[in-house]
């Protein structure tokens, strides 16, 4: 299935991207497609355990599924104000 | 009243103040968060503020929501900053009117605090000799 990873700020200049469409297995989770990333951009590992993460624009647990067509956002601790 | 937005363009403050408020209310309490020049103990010389807008005003919506199940809040306004942000100019307004004062304060104080956990947006200082997002500050 196809969805759209959307990154923002450190973590979308250490990956070069701010929006990619990939082709995932049906009901892979937030964590597993954070793995995947990481894999491609080892310097998202030292930050894994502060990303955040959104499902179609709702804050997303690392064990939630994602569906077709779904917008994962990806980022780090939000610090506006 | 519920005014919620992000803008690009420099804060109005003056006029922001002035919509709020209704002839029920008896305080009229705003915040105005500020670009500050230090940080860690280097000079700051301007900040840039990134937002995911969508979720962002989502958020900031929720967050309005709360504050006014919590409290009996009338008129909530909330502008934030995106793009560049000179030292002093303000980043965040925000604006609360309440029947009385104490209400006033703890929502305002609820809204900020909660602004800068929950809400998509990110800073990045920029000093004489480079810039840093202050996610990642050693």
């Amino acid at each position: 299935m196809k969805i759209t990873v959307k990154l923002f700020a450190s973590v979308r200049d250490l990956c070069g991207f701010d929006e990619k469409e990939i082709i995932v297995p049906e009901g892979i989770t937030v964590e597993e497609v954070l793995k995947r990333l990481t894999v491609s951009f080892p310097g998202l590992g030292a930050k894994r355990a502060a990303l955040l993460c959104a499902i179609n624009e709702e804050y997303a647990p690392p064990d939630a599924a994602l569906a077709e067509g779904n917008v994962l956002a990806v980022f780090p601790p939000v610090s506006g104000g | 009243m519920r005014r919620i937005e992000l803008q690009e363009a420099p804060l109005d403050t003056a006029a922001l103040v002035k919509t709020v408020g209704t002839k029920e209310d008896g305080a009229v309490l705003t915040f105005i968060g500020t670009a500050r020049r230090g940080s860690m103990g280097k000079s700051v010389t301007h900040l840039h503020y990134e937002a995911y807008e969508s979720m962002a005003i989502k958020e900031l919506g929720k967050i309005a929501d709360e504050a006014c199940s919590r409290w009996p809040v009338s008129d909530c306004v909330i502008v934030h900053r995106t793009g560049t942000v000179g030292l002093g100019e303000p980043s965040v307004f925000i604006g609360v009117s309440t029947p009385h004062r104490a209400e006033g304060f703890q929502a305002l104080q609820f809204i900020i605090d909660t602004i800068k956990k929950t809400v998509p947006i990110w800073k990045k200082e920029f000093f004489e000799d480079g810039s840093m997002w202050v996610s990642e500050r050693p």
